[in-house]
């Protein structure tokens, strides 16, 4: 029933938020006096975040591909900037790094984070100060946070809707049993078991009422599942089954879960861009808080801090009308101190050393590209006059 | 003497200087946005109202959100997520699964009931007061957004008030998408004020019904009534309020023009002839009757506004209490 029910999970419509007719166009369905209202009192609101985020706001540079702006980053060691790996990657034309005064630096691609969708460049003569990683800090549900521009202003503000969680399936834990959704009684019961599973291997039957998973009473897949909810794969946990009307207790191993087919849901992605623009990857990261800000995807790679000024973490995507995902603050710590060392080590040396959460980005990205062309947009936009806009 | 009373004058000018300086202080404290106190009221609420906060599902798959609002098990939801279903599938925010009674709901403002029929202590919220929210209010949305996900807890979304808390519908910042719809939008107190129902094509436009409308019609919604229609024109819903004239916008003319009056109405009662033009209503100016029908969204019948009203290029004030529309239509009728 697990794969049933994840197919059926994501077959199923979800109760779409109806379309009321509306006599007004929804542009005029606040007045004009509530919409100067609303305006004075988020003007005196930015304004309380303006002060937080200047400092922060130094560390931050803009990726601008001829008046577009492509992302933003965050700089967090000497010369060091973390930026959007897919939006840098399919950009075709070539990629400004330029900080808030419109100044272009030479940047190179150090390495490719594609986990976290994010590129590493290097920027020699880039003289802006590192974001204080030691400083960082832990934000949980409610917590209001910021977006922070290069311009050292805030582009928009939330609250930390979930708590950091895995996105991809391969980490959350999965029992491998088909169930019979028609059982009332107590527990449940198991109609089938997946070969390769962790059910399989503790020797779980067809006929099996399983009453406990990890000392939670389960009474549906819906509570199996908050059951197993934070425990990785691979973990040992005890589990109770009645067979024969004998209550045997045991433990079992999880294994990962398979990835489910996604099939397009129309009206969703429909909903989700109503008066949105999105993130070329959504879904998919290791670890990420979600949030409710408002994040352009040309403002992905921004540093995001809480209502103290200090660095909550990296705005990553823009992944749909109610979400926005943050990589935490210690993950970049880890990123910088773990492996910006190897990095380094790694191009001293020249050779194909095994970096963690890394890969080399000859193999992902034409990082000669960018140095190439660099050098003629920016003559072409000197003699033009033109400074990038970076916002 | 002379000396003396300049002093006086100086001692009084200095305790109004100290009083002016206390005022403005204390206006512009009273007036001050304060995020830590913001951010403290949103985790409280946050973690007062999660374990009310419940996934419904219905036969065919499809799910919504809702909040129970009694130790029993009563449960608020919209009512586009029961539709067509008599019993529904209550998530509770621990993954437990319990069997949902559908009551009463009223379909034109989007709102019903669902009866949890497994007795128990269930996690509850209280209900607010709906009415007494004003535009810039500090909002806090929760829901199952995209169905229930046991790898998370509902996502908690904060917005300020874009409308006010009269408003047929309460239109918010807090962002909504499918699977969030009978979810709960709370006051910075925890309190009950609305039901998510509908998105627009803007991030600022999310609507949510407001509880007033539950809090009218609890006892019909309890006792499982079923009324309205979704989908319906607002201005079909008999609860409406009605002035009795029907409006045009005429090219040059700033304002709305009153096209003919119905015998009777509260337009009639209130001196209204057909060719007035109506400037403004409460204060409010009118360019054109979609400026009207917005305004009307913030009243309701038997509440009395101030019109101006120009006949002949002379200004007048004209008071005028609302009908209900179901009167004037039977009464028109007849």
């Amino acid at each position: 029933m697990f794969v049933r029910f994840s197919i059926l999970l994501i077959l199923c419509s979800l109760a779409f938020a109806q379309d009321i007719v509306a006599p007004v166009p929804a542009e005029k369905l606040i007045a004009p006096e509530d919409k100067q209202s609303l305006n004075a009192q988020a003007i005196e609101i930015f304004k309380e975040w303006d002060k937080l985020a200047a400092p922060i706001g130094r560390s931050v540079v803009a990726l601008v591909s001829g008046k577009k702006q492509v992302a933003l980053g965050t700089v967090i060691g000497q010369g060091k900037v973390l930026t959007k790996l897919s939006e840098l990657k399919q950009e075709r034309r070539p990629v400004m790094l330029v900080d808030a005064e419109g100044k272009i630096y030479d940047a190179k691609v150090l390495f490719a984070l594609p986990e976290h969708d994010l590129i590493l460049l290097d920027a020699p003569s880039l003289k802006l100060p590192p974001i204080d990683m030691e400083s960082y800090v832990d934000v949980s549900v409610g917590q209001m946070i910021a977006a922070v521009s290069p311009s050292g202003h805030v582009s928009d503000f939330g609250v930390v809707s979930v708590a950091q969680r895995s996105l991809r399936s391969e980490d959350q834990s999965y029992l491998g049993i088909v169930s019979q959704s028609k059982w009332t009684g107590e527990g449940v019961l198991v109609a089938g078991v997946e070969p390769q599973s962790g059910a399989q291997q503790c020797g779980l039957q067809r006929g099996d009422i399983i009453v406990s998973i990890n000392n939670k009473s389960v009474d549906g897949l819906y509570s199996i599942r908050s059951a197993m909810a934070g425990v990785r794969p691979g973990t040992s946990i005890p589990y109770e089954v009645l067979r024969n009307g004998q209550l045997i207790k045991g433990t079992l191993v999880t294994s990962a879960r398979p990835k489910a087919k996604k099939f397009p849901q129309k009206r969703l992605e429909q909903m989700n861009a109503m008066g949105n623009r999105m993130s070329l990857k959504r879904g998919e990261f290791p670890l990420v808080l979600q949030s409710d800000l408002t994040l352009y995807p040309e403002r992905a790679g921004c540093p995001v801090i809480d209502i103290h000024g200090r660095f909550v973490g990296i705005a990553l995507s823009r992944a749909g009308r109610t979400e926005t995902y943050i990589l935490p603050s210690w993950i970049c710590r880890e990123l910088v101190q773990g492996v910006l060392p190897k990095v380094e080590e790694y191009h001293a040396r020249q050779q194909g050393n095994f970096i963690p959460d890394a890969i080399p980005v000859d193999e992902l990205y034409d990082a000669s590209r960018l140095e190439e062309n660099k050098r003629r947009v920016e003559e072409r936009m000197r003699r033009r006059g033109l400074i990038p806009k970076v916002y | 003497m002379d000396n003396f009373r300049k002093k006086t004058g100086l001692s009084y000018f200095v305790v109004w200087v100290v009083l002016m300086f206390y005022m403005l202080v204390g206006v512009s404290y009273g007036f001050e946005f304060s995020m830590q106190k913001l951010q403290e009221q949103v985790c409280a609420v946050t973690e007062k109202v999660t374990p009310a906060t419940v996934a419904l599902v219905a036969k065919r798959g499809e799910t919504g959100s809702g909040v129970i609002v009694r130790s029993e098990g009563l449960v608020l939801t919209a009512a586009h997520v029961v539709q067509g279903n008599d019993t529904m599938l209550v998530i509770l925010p621990d993954g437990r699964q319990v069997q949902g009674r559908v009551l009463g709901a009223n379909f034109t403002r989007d709102v019903a009931m669902v009866q949890i029929t497994e007795g128990g202590d269930y996690a509850h919220v209280e209900l607010g007061d709906s009415d007494a929210l004003k535009v810039g209010d500090f909002v806090v949305a929760l829901g199952h957004s995209k169905g229930f996900d046991p790898e998370r807890r509902a996502p908690v979304r904060l917005g300020r008030m874009c409308s006010g808390g009269k408003q047929r519908f309460l239109i918010t910042e807090c962002t909504l998408i499918g699977g969030d719809s009978g979810g709960p939008l709370f006051n910075l107190d925890g309190e009950l004020v609305g039901i998510h129902s509908s998105i627009g094509p803007h991030l600022k436009i999310n609507n949510h019904a407001p509880i007033s409308i539950i809090q009218k019609d609890w006892e019909k919604l309890v006792a499982g009534q079923q009324f309205g229609q979704l989908g319906l024109h607002p201005m079909a819903d008999p609860e409406t309020p009605v002035m009795g004239f029907s409006m045009m916008d005429v090219y040059g003319v700033e304002g709305v023009v009153v096209e003919d009056v119905v015998v009777g109405s509260p337009a009639d009662k209130a001196g209204i002839r057909p060719g007035d033009v109506i400037r403004k209503l409460d204060n409010h100016r009118l360019l054109s009757t979609r400026d009207m029908l917005r305004e009307l969204g913030r009243f309701r019948p038997n509440e009395t506004v101030l019109l101006e009203v120009q006949r002949r290029g002379v200004s007048y004030h004209a008071k005028l209490t609302f009908a209900r529309r179901g009167d004037i239509l039977s009464n028109s009728k007849k």
